[in-house]
This record gives C-alpha cells, structure tokens and sequence, in this order.
C-alpha cells in the first residue's frame, strides 16, 4: 500500500463520486419508474442520457460532448439481480 | 485504530468508491464504483467499465471463462491498475493508493436480452483483492455501517 495526501484532484473526484452514488442509492426507486430496463449515465446527481442498448448510450453521450469516462452507467431495472 | 474505508451500502450490495488509472490503458483517474463480493474468488473490471474506458481487450491475452452473474464471459488479462479510494475519517482528506490485479470480462452471449444482462453486471472486488491488500470487511447492518480495514 502507496498512502498520499495532499493531492486535492483526487480527493476532490472520490467526493464527487461518492456523493453522486449515494445520490443514486437515495433516488433508485423513481428511477426504476422511468428507466425500467434502460441504462443510464449520471453525473452531478443528474441523469445525463439513456439507452436500453449499452453502445447507443455511450454514442449519444459521445454526441453530446459528455466525457464518457467521467460519468457513472448503471442498468436500471425491478427486476433484482444477485450476484 | 487500524486505518478503513467506508463502503456504501446499496440496495444490491456493499460498493467501494475508486477512482482507477492506468496509463498503458489510456486510463487516468477516473471515477468507478466496484462491488465487494466475497463470493468471488476473483476481481473484475465489468462490460460497462470496459466499454466506458475504451480498453482494447480484443488486444489483450484471454485467460479463460468464467460464469458469473449467470452468464458466461471471457476473462481478459490486464496490466496492473493503481487505485484510489478516499481514508475514512480526517474529513475526507487523505486517499489510500493500491496496486491491483482485474482482469475484464468480455460476454460470450449473442442474444440482445442476453447481452443486455450480461453488461449489468458491475466491477468486482473479490477474495484476491481482499487478500492481496491485507483487508478484512466489517459489516453492521443495524447500524448501517461497512468498511475495510487494513490488518496488523
């Protein structure tokens, strides 16, 4: 194990990504009403695009100018999935 | 007190949160969660992240298959990826930095319902990785609490 400090970029994005997964896990269930079966990509605790299809999100994200690997994608369904 | 991580408890399970870089995969910093499943013997790197991270795995050496999640999948060697996750505590302003091995999963399904499936699945951090960093995982679901801890 490597321990730093002190570099505040990445301080700074593991808050943001935290913060933005415990935004996820806060607004699942009305996400699973509107997105049911779809992936969606999230960023700044908003969803930015969604696609059933995996490849189309990252296109339409792309198209946008969304920095693809900046952003959370998560399939949304009520369906249960256990490992 | 040994040193943790927080993990999120989430409706499907307990997630670290990383950011993963690479430089040889053209991989800098950037933001995923991983799933911690002790049913895993091993750690990967899911379709999503992948396909998100533009990793050339049709490059890359096949390892094997692996079932998992109910479906089968290649399993994809991959250089070692540096990890970051935040220290628990000191308010969120230290980060702890580890060597990792994953390898990535690539479905072997046709069917669109089946790969649709397949790609759901998230990133892993099994056994191996537990192991290799000399963690053990502390879960208090009454309390609402889990986190890693560095042994010793």
């Amino acid at each position: 194990m490597d321990e730093n400090i002190n570099d505040s970029s990445i301080i700074q994005m593991l808050m943001s990504a935290q913060s933005d997964l415990e935004w996820f896990e806060s607004q699942v269930d009305t996400l699973k009403e509107k997105y049911n079966n779809k992936f969606i990509a999230f960023y700044n605790k908003d969803v930015v695009e969604s696609d059933s299809n995996l490849d189309n999100l990252l296109n339409k994200l792309q198209q946008k100018g969304i920095d693809v690997s900046r952003v959370f994608i998560k399939f949304i369904s009520k369906v249960k999935t256990i490992l | 007190m040994n040193e943790r991580i927080q993990l999120l408890i989430t409706e499907n399970g307990l997630v670290l949160v990383a950011a993963i870089d690479c430089p040889s995969l053209r991989i800098y910093r950037h933001p995923l969660e991983f799933f911690i499943d002790t049913g895993s013997p091993y750690s990967f790197l899911s379709e999503i992240a992948v396909k998100k991270f533009q990793i050339p795995i049709k490059e890359k050496q096949e390892i094997g298959e692996i079932d998992f999640g109910g479906s089968r999948f290649k399993q994809i060697s991959l250089p070692k990826i540096k990890m970051y996750t935040l220290k628990e505590g000191k308010d969120n302003k230290e980060y702890f930095t580890f060597e990792v091995s994953l390898s990535a999963l690539k479905t072997t399904k046709l069917s669109e319902k089946k790969i649709q499936a397949a790609q759901a699945l998230p990133s892993i951090l099994g056994l191996d990785f537990l192991k290799e960093q000399k963690l053990s995982l502390h879960v208090i679901l009454t309390e609402n609490i889990a986190y890693l801890q560095f042994e010793g």
